[in-house]
């Protein structure tokens, strides 16, 4: 899985969020694997989210590792993406839950940001 | 089937053990409980043990076996996170009843706290329970995925900081009257609420802490004379591994291990008079106990502000929980279950329930309510 889990960071680094729909069963996955884990077709399309609603989000304020103790306080959600699957990103701290949200272009810190989403 | 029944237990002191590896804090509690069941190194042909952090060695049940001076038949080591005690009692549970084994020894312990790297090492480590590479790179760790359950708990339920807070106060006040307790200074419900914040809604109050410690069991086909404790039933169920596949709010798996275990015993919810139910967080043991049908939607926390589970219908973590007696990890989970034997053979000491304890529920998960183990006990002869 070493090139799917590249080609994910990749675009994780552009701010970008990209998911697996199945071309046998229509089925999309949060984590990506080189099969449906609906079906075991191996056939796979990978496709953009973009927006969502907000599942959960936290406001951390201890950190794992000396890289995000720096970044501290940073905040995590769940996101049920619009598109497809839940997927956990970088969000802004005042999210809550049910919140609409949407990708910050570019993102932060070379990972996928959302940010609340401007009704225009 | 034949019967299985608890018949030796014992847990450490939890808090700091300097200068204790994970062998000698398994030694000690394998050495306790083999002399409350009475029995000898010679007698035991079955070795249950866990995983340790601190000492990530590939054979560990052997590993303990050679250096206890054990020469079992059959031995075996599991890992299903903090669900792995009472998947290691159940494990022993079938060995005895389909007759692979007489007396299971089941053991586990680590210096979880003090050992090189301490609690920042063992943070990182656990943190690796999320995915490697969608959740673990966005800075993720244990108590954020919880705090993410949180989140959902308190929008979903009605529940508030406040309730989730009741519960660290629960714990810490049980914890005061419990020898070896790692948090026993008094905590209000104001100082719980104003703790330090770890992952928002989660405060400092709500995390448990991380310990040195052990315990062990040991797992017959005949009781204890000191009072029979029977492994009437036993239910495991693993739905997802990480919580963002977690997306069925109303069934994480505690339900349904839960359902299996209740079934096998043929014991009905509604007589179980003692709990010992996994708080690694507040969160946790509201989750748990609501999914499985021990309190309202949204009203743990109120449940055990009530003073119900103080009383005597229903008493629950008598020791401390996760939360107050503390948490090094597989034997931390062990430690409800020691208590609860405990109280069924009425040896609770000062902790001893004014209700009849005759039939226990025990619950315990591994990852982000990721792997479920329910054990049900009875205090009969099978």
């Amino acid at each position: 899985m070493k090139n799917i889990f590249d080609q994910l960071a990749a675009t994780y680094a552009e701010g970008h969020i990209r998911f697996q729909v199945c071309e046998a069963c229509g089925h999309h996955q949060t984590f990506a694997r080189p099969f449906c884990v609906a079906c075991h077709a191996t056939d796979l399309e990978w496709r953009d989210g973009e927006t969502g609603i907000v599942v959960a989000c936290t406001v951390m304020h201890r950190a794992p590792t000396s890289d995000w103790k720096a970044r501290l306080p940073y905040a995590i959600a769940l996101i049920d993406l619009l598109e497809g699957p839940r997927v956990m990103a970088l969000a802004d701290p005042t999210l809550t839950t049910e919140d609409r949200v949407t990708l910050k272009p570019g993102g932060l810190h070379n990972l996928p940001y959302f940010e609340p989403m401007v009704t225009k | 089937m034949r019967a299985a029944f608890i018949t030796g237990a014992s847990r450490t002191a939890f808090g700091r053990h300097e200068g204790y590896d994970t062998l000698d804090l398994m030694s000690i509690a394998a050495r306790e409980a083999l002399d409350d069941a009475g029995l000898t190194n010679e007698q035991i042909d079955g070795v249950v043990t866990g995983y340790s952090t601190s000492m990530p060695h590939l054979m560990l049940a052997t590993l303990f076996c050679e250096h206890f001076g054990l020469k079992p038949s059959y031995a075996n080591a599991l890992q299903l996170g903090g669900a792995t005690g009472a998947a290691m009692v159940m494990q022993a549970k079938l060995l005895v009843q389909v007759g692979q084994c007489e007396r299971v020894l089941v053991v586990a312990g680590e210096n979880r706290l003090t050992s090189e790297g301490g609690r920042d090492q063992a943070i990182q480590t656990l943190a690796q329970v999320g995915h490697a590479h969608q959740e673990v790179p966005f800075g993720a760790m244990i108590p954020g995925y919880y705090a993410l359950l949180a989140g959902q708990y308190i929008a979903r339920t009605g529940a508030s900081e406040t309730d989730l807070a009741q519960i660290a106060v629960y714990m810490r006040r049980q914890a005061q009257a419990t020898d070896g307790a790692h948090l026993t200074t008094a905590l209000t419900l104001e100082e719980a609420t104003a703790s330090r914040p770890i992952a928002t809604p989660l405060r400092i109050a709500d995390c448990c802490p991380i310990s040195d410690g052990a315990a062990a069991f040991v797992v017959t086909r005949t009781p204890s004379e000191q009072g029979a404790v029977r492994i009437a039933g036993a239910g495991q169920a693993h739905k997802h591994q990480h919580i963002s596949t977690a997306t069925d709010w109303y069934g994480f798996g505690a339900a349904d291990a839960a359902a299996r275990a209740f079934a096998e015993a043929g014991i009905e919810r509604s007589e179980i008079d003692l709990l010992g139910i996994y708080d690694s967080f507040t969160v946790t043991l509201a989750m748990l106990m609501e999914e499985i049908g021990f309190a309202p939607e949204g009203r743990a926390g109120q449940q055990l502000a009530s003073g119900f589970h103080d009383g005597p219908d229903q008493p629950l973590n008598t020791h401390g929980g996760l939360l107050s007696y503390g948490h090094p990890g597989v034997a931390g989970g062990m430690a409800h279950l020691v208590e609860v034997t405990r109280q069924m053979q009425r040896r609770a000491g000062v902790r001893q329930t004014k209700g009849p304890a005759k039939a226990a529920y025990v619950h315990a998960d591994g990852g982000v309510l990721s792997a479920h183990v329910g054990l049900v006990l009875a205090t009969d002869r099978g």
